[in-house]
């Protein structure tokens, strides 16, 4: 297929989505544009994840504090300086971040710059280790994270957390930001450099052969995903307008992990399939929570109950289909027009 | 006559073993050398000591005249040593094609962010390094394979693509660590005529290790014999197959036979 006409029909996709947001945003319910959002938001955090988990092939358990980073950053520096004054109560927040504050947009990148600096420091003893050691490491530092949001009172406000951001993330911001994301990343997975962390991951050795320096590939794909999850972070921060530190706890980095294994590791098509699987499941799967009535007895509602459900799916996936829903293929429209094509003209025997 | 690649003296110890001892060669421009040797003898250190995958203990490695000894394997890359695997090591779940393009990534000057905004310029190096990718395994028999799984191909074509994906990297020397393993004899003929092709048509200096002493016998002009780590022969094929230190090696001594 021609590349023009493939771009005639990714700008129609992208039309005829934004159609369907349009009309949510004017027809549906809050609760049913509250839900879209979150999609969003999960979609930008599961497609930057999938770019080190799955391109790179490397076990990252840390986006949470990337997520966290780019949460704060974002919330303190949009944050009015009479709000963080209220906020603030045990300790003062500290100067010049307490008197300034910037647009969301500004925040929102900051987020995102600040994380990838984090993502730079820690890539020095991350990026000596591989396999499970990388995991426990880059663990830890999601945990190290989190742990000084609960301490530096005096910066994120401790256990307290921040209250009464502005509701500045919309259906359009979030799904603005996870179209670009996608849309960058995807081009990049598929570029020279893609190739080389794609190398890297499927042999490490025979890479290096092949003049790629290993440290700097996995560097860059690293400190991209940590910057995406940073603008994640802070849409995440300003659509619950209420952060603390147990919303960074592990089980964040665990629930990324689910969507994009269950989706197809190494698939930014997978990371969309997942995150929005996920999002809508777990809405879905909110029955499972509530007392059960059967009749001569009730069962009361177990809190909970749908991360043992996700967990069920995931081990069920992980034995049935390790590869997740599309394995490492990724969405095309030769795909789509194969599909078609094949229906039209039946098997000839 | 200049060499191209000269290494001296160079010994590697791994803890209390010596797998090199006091190893020197020097390979000159459009040369076909072959390395023998014993199971075990270190052939393969030797290898993983060129492209800078093993830091040797002692000794120094020059390229062109420059000191290349300490320079990490990907670098040694990017001067023009290429080289395959004897356990092959290609990428098997990317596409012929890819396994082939990813070789021409060190010499890309797009940013990451031209192939995030596909901004012209990358386009640009995206076709050419795709042409050029075609080139190199039409040269080698895979042209009609290109948008096949690499994991997906028979061992022999397996084989043959690592030396797609080598010669991709532009080298002036290529080494090939055991090409002819687990071949039959066609696929070895056709192996020899390929690899001469190569050195001929690309004027490049060839180093390779192998097993099958008839492939060598033929192909080679030079060969090296090594034996526990020692260099114990060196000479044209003629007078390797002569030589009493290589006959002992390989089959013992006739006393030891005896006894």
């Amino acid at each position: 297929m021609k590349n023009r006409t493939k771009l005639c029909l990714n700008i129609f996709a992208l039309l005829l989505l934004m159609g369907v947001l349009f009309l949510f945003a004017r027809y549906g319910s809050d609760y049913q544009i509250r839900i879209l959002t979150n999609m969003a938001i999960f979609i930008t955090l599961a497609v930057s994840f999938n770019l080190v988990n799955g391109m790179c092939g490397i076990l990252h358990l840390g986006p949470n504090a990337f997520i966290a980073i780019g949460a704060y950053t974002s919330a303190l520096l949009a944050m009015s300086p009479a709000e963080k004054q209220i906020n603030f109560i045990i300790d003062q927040l500290v100067w010049p971040l307490s008197v300034i504050q910037t647009p969301f947009s500004v925040s929102l990148i900051a987020g995102g710059l600040m994380a990838a600096l984090f993502a730079f420091i820690i890539s020095f003893p991350v990026f000596r280790v591989r396999g499970d050691y990388l995991a426990i490491v880059t663990f830890g530092f999601g945990e190290v994270v989190r742990v000084l949001c609960n301490a530096a009172q005096g910066l994120t406000n401790g256990s307290l957390g921040l209250k009464g951001l502005v509701p500045h993330t919309t259906l359009w911001w979030s799904w603005g930001v996870a179209i670009v994301t996608v849309i960058l990343l995807a081009h990049f997975a598929d570029s020279t450099h893609g190739r080389a962390i794609k190398a890297i991951r499927e042999d490490e050795r025979a890479a290096r052969a092949m003049g790629i320096d290993p440290f700097r590939h996995l560097l860059l794909a690293f400190m991209l995903s940590a910057f995406f999850c940073g603008l994640g972070g802070g849409l995440l921060a300003h659509l619950i307008t209420a952060i603390s530190p147990t919303l960074f706890t592990f089980m964040l980095t665990f629930n990324l992990l689910i969507m994009i294994v269950v989706g197809g590791l190494g698939s930014t098509t997978g990371a969309i399939i997942g995150a929005v699987l996920f999002t809508w499941g777990s809405e879905a799967l909110r029955i499972v929570e509530r007392p059960w009535d059967l009749g001569l007895f009730t069962v009361p509602g177990i809190p909970g109950m749908r991360m043992v459900v996700f967990s069920v799916i995931l081990m069920v996936v992980i034995i049935f289909a390790s590869k997740g829903i599309t394995g490492r293929a990724e969405f095309s429209w030769d795909f789509v027009m194969r599909l078609r094509r094949d229906r039209r003209r039946p098997d000839p025997q | 006559m200049t060499n191209l690649f000269e290494m001296s003296h160079v010994t590697i110890q791994f803890g209390g073993l010596t797998a090199l001892n006091d190893f020197s060669i020097a390979l000159h421009p459009g040369e076909l050398v072959g390395l023998i040797g014993p199971n075990g003898a270190g052939k393969t250190t030797v290898f993983n000591t060129m492209t800078g995958f093993i830091e040797p203990t002692r000794g120094e490695i020059t390229w062109k005249d420059v000191n290349i000894t300490r320079l990490p394997a990907h670098k040694v890359t990017a001067k023009g040593i290429a080289r395959t695997f004897q356990n092959i090591r290609i990428f098997t779940d990317m596409t012929v094609l890819e396994n082939v393009m990813v070789s021409y990534h060190y010499s890309t000057t797009s940013r990451f962010w031209d192939a995030m905004l596909r901004t012209p310029r990358h386009r640009r190096e995206e076709e050419r390094i795709m042409l050029q990718s075609m080139r190199c395994l039409e040269e080698v028999g895979l042209d009609h394979l290109s948008s096949e799984k690499a994991g997906t191909l028979p061992y022999g074509q397996q084989r043959k693509l690592e030396i797609a994906r080598a010669l991709a990297v532009q080298p002036e020397l290529l080494l090939l660590d055991e090409p002819a393993a687990g071949m039959n004899p066609m696929e070895t003929m056709e192996l020899s005529h390929l690899i001469r092709g190569i050195r001929d048509e690309h004027g490049i200096s060839i180093f390779l290790i192998e097993h099958d002493m008839k492939f060598v016998m033929g192909l080679c002009e030079r060969i090296k014999v090594l034996n526990y780590g020692h260099s114990i022969a060196e000479g044209v094929p003629a007078e390797i197959t002569r030589n009493s230190a290589v006959i002992k090696a390989y089959l013992g001594s006739a006393g030891r036979a005896a006894s």
